[in-house]
């Protein structure tokens, strides 16, 4: 999440930056950083909160599913597996288990079910109730989960990877457009020179970004959109 | 009226409140197009007033037939998913009728009632056509020869030959399903392209109406 804060407070500056060297306006920058401030951090930050919490809980439950099933395959103990399992966790999600080490391994795994807030991980642990109840081949009973993981892995890798060429196209068009800008301030210096005290020049220019800013909200809230099936926030 | 009416209750709304709604809407159209007679004391501002009521009542109207489409759409991409999530419950020695009320607690409200209701129509018609209606909830046709295949797991029972004959309808429907979803998305995230291009065109507007100042200047000089 640093890099989030890191990257809004550059682009806040760099905006700034262009009004100031565009409408040579004190004022105005001023107005466009602190906008720029308010709504990132406020707006910006809250989708991309939520995007992220979703998307590492996603990976998470996909890391731990495969893990387990694995482990359980060679072991044929749940505990041995969820052992196992954990080892291969993120420090996040070992601070979320270590109250709950007084639970036999079944029941943590069914406690585990309100943090990983995805149907198919319910569907996991019924799977697992049904492995601990009647025995069997946990590699067999767990083929078609394992594909349907699979599939909700690639979607999530894809949507992901064309999130990220996106935001490159997105940032090269705006460039140019920003940059015809920029260019007039130093190219027609005597034109500049007239239009810039106007207050329809600078006020334009605020307009412009305040766009640019709207834009860049709308890039996210479509990136952040990833529909990662079974989310229980979403179907129920 | 009656097909708005049909898409009201059909997404669940009361169509009395919703009607209620948009005469509210009108009311508040003809006490702006008063106000603003007033204000720009011109007739016009009636022809403005009526205009934007005719415009709010095009898009609330026209907004149930999309939602409804839209809930179509959706419940067709939750059915492939919670099929996905049977296949696990049928290949874990539970029988159809078993599996597929495991599925509700997965379900969104919508698709929850028509499971309830194909399990009672099920329970009172042991017949193939509780399957064809349920699979008439949907556009796409393939559904229905899905719900054929596992209308013959029933009526043959569970075997190896209905399972992988189910699995193999499954699996195309499944693929065409994964696609289209990355092709919405990609489609979706196309629209933001837009963007840059109104901004280049903001930066024209600014351009033009700079010079146009600049030469009525010059102009009033003369």
């Amino acid at each position: 999440m640093t890099i989030y804060y890191i990257i809004f407070a550059f682009l806040s500056i760099l905006f700034a930056g262009v009004n100031y060297i565009v409408s040579n306006n004190l004022l105005t920058t001023i107005i466009v950083i602190v906008g720029c401030f308010l709504y990132f951090y406020i707006v910006g930050m809250r989708r991309l909160k939520k995007h992220t919490k979703r998307t590492n809980e996603f990976l998470q439950c996909y890391n731990f599913i495969n893990s387990f099933i694995i482990g359980l395959s060679i072991k044929e103990n749940i505990t041995s597996s969820y052992e196992i399992t954990l080892s291969s966790m993120n420090e996040e999600f070992l601070d979320e288990v270590k109250d709950i080490n007084d639970l036999d391994s079944f029941e943590k795994l069914k406690y585990l079910d309100r943090y990983f807030q995805f149907d198919i991980y319910t569907l996991f642990v019924s799977l697992i109730e049904i492995y601990q109840e009647e025995g069997g081949n946990i590699l067999d009973m767990s083929r078609f989960l394992l594909d349907e993981l699979r599939n909700d892995y690639t979607y999530f890798e894809t949507a992901r990877n064309m999130g990220r060429r996106k935001i490159f196209e997105f940032g090269t068009l705006w460039f140019f457009s920003v940059l015809v800008l920029v260019i007039i301030r130093f190219a027609l210096t005597d034109f500049y020179r007239i239009i810039s005290p106007r207050p329809f020049f600078y006020i334009s220019v605020v307009v412009m970004i305040a766009f640019l800013v709207f834009s860049i909200d709308f890039l996210i809230a479509k990136i952040t959109k990833i529909k990662i099936r079974g989310w229980k926030h979403e179907t129920h | 009226m009656k097909h708005i009416k049909n898409d009201i209750e059909f997404l669940g709304l009361d169509y009395k409140k919703e009607m209620t709604k948009i005469a509210l809407l009108a009311l508040v159209g003809v006490i702006l197009g008063v106000v603003l007679y007033f204000v720009i004391r011109s007739y016009y501002a009636f022809i403005i007033s009526l205009a934007s009521i005719i415009c709010a009542f095009a898009y609330v109207f026209l907004h149930y037939s999309s939602k409804k489409d839209a809930l179509i759409n959706n419940s067709e991409e939750e059915f492939v998913s919670l099929l996905s999530y049977f296949e696990v419950f049928i290949s874990n020695h539970n029988n159809v009728y078993h599996s597929f009320e495991l599925l509700i607690p997965y379900a969104s409200d919508y698709m929850k009632t028509l499971l309830e209701n194909f399990l009672k129509n099920i329970d009172s018609d042991k017949t193939v056509q509780p399957y064809i209606n349920f699979a008439r909830n949907f556009k796409n046709v393939l559904f229905e020869s899905l719900l054929l295949s596992i209308y013959q797991m029933v009526d043959t029972g569970e075997n190896v030959g209905s399972l992988s004959q189910f699995g193999v309808m499954f699996t195309q429907i499944s693929a065409n399903n994964k696609e289209n979803k990355i092709h919405k998305m990609q489609k979706d995230l196309d629209t933001t392209n837009l963007f840059p291009l109104v901004g280049v065109g903001i930066v024209s507007f600014i351009l033009i109406i700079s010079i146009f100042s600049i030469i009525g200047d010059l102009i009033n000089v003369i």
